[in-house]
């Protein structure tokens, strides 16, 4: 993955962003409480860069890709893309900007029509925004997709079940390159694959940065090992919150929020050897209920080094180093 | 455990004598499983064989569909049928073939559950959502220990406070909705373990879990089964799982076992080259950035019409004229207990 | 880019590649049931298009001479009471059911679809009024409402039809709310969402198509539904008016004679069954066939 992208600029900026849900039970659907599923994420996404999102589930990652695609509205706090304030534009007007951005989804055979053929489920974001014209030319585009993702262009009648797993992602794959976007959100985009298949997409993920300059990830995954390996700079989350954001060769080495530290041991080395060395301490306790996050700083009836003051101050997101942000008191 | 603990294998189907001390107290052999459907018959096992020894932890590695659940739902007799059927093959627990019971008969009821246990990568599926925890823990244990209506709360608050859920007479009263994904697994692993059993088979156990719950699951299982001197069965495709809790690995590709040996020995010298591209292909926590994966290429076979020659031959990138003109090669045995199904030397071939 | 050269894995792998609808069809011509269904209903397509060839007689020919015959050379299912051809009557009565079955249950279909896929679409106050309106003509038995409708509006085939229909509207309603409510939900929905996809755009072209089969399914059982209705309406008087032949009016017809004569209320009785049952198994077969995932196996 590009290491040192030519383009510094920002292409997106979280600010202050919340997403709040309402839960509702009963048959009059009465309010019974907010669960606070993204509350208060600064983030910026420069040009060319992969940012990986991690975090266990229901920690707001996914929330946070839907919501810069804004198939949620934020409750507070914008979304700025391509130096444009999109949070609170309605569907009409979102048009432009999801041409320039797009999703890749975590199931790969949820996310496509099972009833339409690759190539139509491909060149639909070309109808919809009146692309190319003519027959030839649109057909031309299909198959040129096809070929990027490493898809036989004679593939293209087929029905989504009638490919593999990682081909179907593959077909996800070329349907969010086909307005040449800007930013590609991809949320858990291997985890439902077999192993062999995850390091195929993966590569080709690289690949297609490399290869179409300017490209920009928001790479969203609970798999750490998967989120550094393809990532810029890494975001850990927990409870709606970002804990820490850093290059991601920091990550490893120096990580500074004790739930990094907790998820980084928490996450095994295919390697025995390298296992035999490590320490394990295993993080105790489970994480609360977003409906009723504890105070403080949330991660404090879990961590190992909770002071009083944990237990009432919420932490800010600091810069403890060069680009290394924390939220922790003891930071 | 010990390289002179884990068994020798000669030849292919029938493992060879193991250390005098210790024989295997499960041994699988040959065994077959076929799944019918619409478009053939998919020889989803072909010829397995495994063994097991008192107090040890197993892996059995794998991608979707190479058949290492089919195996351990065929040893369990636990198999939809239709479309599942067991071919043939053998699978002896403590000196009886266990496919010779009747799938429901008494001896088969009394080992499964009793004394082999199992237990499901989806926790929620596996419980009743309207009987509450602790009557569900009593059924579990008046069944598989063989009681009946002499158990009483207690039994199951015993149990939860032994796979650690806090306020454990408390909770005993809930019902599988209260409780979060992990703590249902830890509801599963106490059912599993309720009556000491020998062999605790563990399909994904933690697939559908956040890693944190995971390590969690990985090391209450593993100190547990140590307690009870038990054997564990991890059936995963998570290597790093692997890498850091399993003594030994059969690596499982198209229904056979591919490779099979000592837990470093099949990381630190992997002698198939379905292996070697597994472990070349995940990404490492603790790799140089920006480092690139390398994949297999290629998919899975379909399992029906099969060739008669090697499965992994179409993605093989050490693949010589042998491998075209032959059957698939048996398991060799290379070193002590590490056997591989390949004609090619990798690790001569690699360098 | 490194995978523009790969060979396509699938044909490597399966050689005799067979498309979607070639297995679809393969499939259905295993299941003898459907098989079964099909060549009843292909057989009663075929007798009610023919039917002036293939009927001995003039359907309402009365010959009082010869009335309530037994079964002979000359009348191979007898004689009525006013001495019709039993079999010209049921060869013509064919197309009454067909009209009435297929007829009923199209505008049904288009009715029901329609107000289930805005209702189930746009959710909120909309599906709040439409599912409302459609639970309280469900509450109605379906027969009770056709026989209301039926009594207000006349007899006659037209009438039969618009009963009927009207009163099968709400399940497919239901059935077409329910249906687009789950495939709303469906990630590839999101995908149009997220692509800037109109709302209308992913109705039409999204979601009716992947709650077809189910609506499919169902319309094809129900056909034999109404073809029964239409029976029971013609029973109690009320349906298809007489001289026309049509199978429920002819199982009423028979009612009188039942102990003396009973073959000429099981005839036209025996013809509802298998039709129904033909239609049922046709529309069980599809059931089997239309989902893509049961023939996920390769």
């Amino acid at each position: 993955m590009s290491r040192q992208p030519a383009d510094q600029q920002e292409i997106l900026r979280l600010t202050d962003l919340a997403v709040h849900f309402p839960v509702r039970r009963g048959i009059w659907q009465r309010k019974m409480g907010i669960v606070k599923a993204v509350d208060g994420v600064n983030l910026t996404v420069k040009r060319g860069e992969t940012l990986g999102l991690v975090g266990e589930s229901g920690c707001g990652k996914t929330t946070i890709g839907r919501t810069v695609i804004r198939l949620y509205k934020p409750t507070s706090g914008s979304v700025w893309f391509e130096g444009k304030d999109i949070s609170t534009l309605n569907e009409r007007e979102l048009r432009p900007v999801r041409r320039r951005m797009s999703l890749i989804f975590q199931d790969p055979s949820g996310s496509l029509d099972p009833r339409k053929s690759a190539g139509n489920i491909v060149g639909a974001p070309l109808r919809i925004h009146h692309l190319v014209k003519g027959r030839k030319e649109y057909s031309e585009r299909v198959e040129q997709l096809f070929r990027l993702v490493g898809l036989d262009p004679s593939m293209i009648d087929r029905v989504p079940h009638e490919f593999s797993g990682g081909q179907r992602q593959r077909i996800g794959i070329a349907r969010a390159l086909a307005c040449d976007p800007s930013l590609i959100i991809c949320d858990e985009p291997v985890s439902a694959l077999d192993v062999s298949m995850q390091a195929q997409i993966m590569n080709l993920l690289s690949d297609l940065q490399e290869g179409l300059g300017g490209l920009a990830y928001i790479f969203i995954a609970h798999d750490l090992s998967v989120v550094r390996h393809v990532s810029d700079r890494v975001a850990v989350m927990y409870l709606g919150r970002i804990v820490e954001l850093t290059e991601s060769a920091q990550l490893y080495v120096a990580p500074k929020h004790p739930y990094t530290q907790a998820l980084l041991a928490a996450v095994p080395i295919p390697d025995p050897f390298v296992e035999e060395a490590r320490e394990h301490a295993i993080l105790e306790g489970e994480i609360p209920s977003p409906l009723n996050p504890p105070t403080g700083c949330t991660f404090h009836p879990r961590c190992p080094y909770c002071t009083a003051a944990c237990k009432t101050q919420v932490p800010e997101l600091r810069e403890v180093a060069d680009g290394h942000y924390v939220s922790c008191l003891l930071a | 455990m010990s390289e002179a603990t884990t068994g020798t294998m000669s030849g292919a189907a029938a493992p060879a004598a193991a250390p005098a001390s210790r024989t295997p107290i499960l041994e699988v052999r040959d065994l077959r499983v076929q799944f019918k459907t619409p478009l053939g018959t998919v020889n989803a096992v072909d010829g397995v064989s495994y063994e097991l020894y008192e107090d040890e932890i197993v892996a059995v590695v794998g991608e979707s569909g190479c058949g290492k659940s089919a195996t351990q739902l065929a040893v369990m007799q636990l198999l939809q049928s239709p479309p599942g059927r067991i071919a043939g093959g053998e699978v002896v627990f403590e000196g009886q073939d266990l496919l010779k019971f009747k799938k429901n008969g008494p001896e088969m009821r009394k080992v499964r559950g009793g004394q082999i246990a199992m237990i499901f990568q989806e926790p929620i599926n596996s419980l009743n959502p309207v009987l509450t925890i602790g009557d569900q823990l009593v059924e579990a244990y008046e069944l598989h220990c063989g009681l009946k209506g002499q158990t009483d709360k207690q039994v199951a608050i015993d149990l939860l406070k032994m796979v650690g859920i806090p306020a454990a007479e408390k909770r005993v009263n809930d019902y599988p909705h209260q409780f979060s994904g992990g703590m249902c697994q830890r509801v599963m692993i106490a059912m599993g373990l309720s009556c000491s059993p020998r062999i605790l088979i563990a399909d994904e156990p933690t697939t559908a879990l956040d890693v944190t719950t995971q390590a969690q699951m990985l090391e209450l299982m593993k100190n547990l089964v140590r307690e009870m001197h038990a054997s564990l069965v991890i059936v995963t495709h998570n290597l790093g799982v692997v890498a850091r809790y399993v003594e030994r690995i059969y690596v499982m590709y198209a229904g056979r076992v591919v490779e099979s040996g000592s837990t470093k020995d099949i990381f630190g010298n992997p002698r198939h080259p379905y292996t070697l591209g597994l472990l070349k292909s995940v990404p490492r926590l603790d790799e140089v950035q920006g480092s690139r994966l390398i994949p297999i290429e290629g998919m899975p076979p379909n399992l029906i019409d099969m060739p008669g020659t090697c499965a992994f031959l179409p993605r093989c990138p050490y693949a010589v004229e042998q491998c075209r003109t032959e059957p698939w090669p048996e398991l060799t045995c290379v070193g002590e207990g590490h056997c591989a199904r390949c004609y090619v030397n990798v690790e001569e071939r690699r360098s | 880019m490194r995978f523009a050269a790969q060979r396509d894995p699938l044909v490597v792998a399966a050689p005799q590649h067979m498309s979607t609808r070639q297995v679809a069809v393969h499939l259905l011509l295993r299941k003898g049931l459907f098989m079964f269904g099909a060549v009843v209903i292909t057989l009663m397509i075929l007798m009610a298009i023919f039917a002036p060839l293939l009927a001995p007689y003039d359907p309402n020919a009365v010959d009082m001479q010869n009335s309530l015959a037994k079964p002979s050379a000359q009348h191979l299912l007898g004689t009525d009471n006013l001495g019709r051809d039993t079999l010209s009557r049921l060869i013509y009565g064919a197309r009454t059911s067909l009209i009435v079955g297929l007829a009923a249950v199209a505008a049904a279909v288009i009715l029901g679809g329609i107000l289930g896929t805005v209702a189930g679409f746009l959710g909120g106050i909309v599906q709040a009024v439409i599912m409302r309106i459609v639970d309280m003509l469900m509450s109605i038995p379906m027969l009770l409402l056709a026989l209301t409708l039926a009594a207000v509006l006349g007899g006659g085939l037209k009438n039969v039809v618009i009963a009927i229909s009207v009163s099968m509207i709400p399940p497919f309603a239901r059935l077409m709310a329910a249906q687009t409510i789950t495939i709303k939900e469906r990630d590839f929905v999101s995908a149009q969402r997220s692509m800037g996809a109109p709302k209308w755009r992913t109705m039409v072209g999204t979601v009716m198509p992947n709650a077809y089969p189910a609506v499919l399914v169902f319309g094809t059982m129900q056909i034999g539904a109404a073809i029964l209705g239409e029976a029971g309406l013609s029973y109690l008087g009320i349906g298809i008016q007489a001289p026309t032949a049509a199978w429920g009016a002819m199982v009423s017809l028979g009612f009188p004679y039942l102990v003396q004569y009973p073959l000429l209320s099981i005839v036209p009785g025996v013809a509802v069954m298998l039709v129904v049952f033909a239609f049922n198994m046709v529309g069980d077969g599809l059931r089997d066939v239309l989902d893509p995932r049961l023939r996920g196996t390769s």
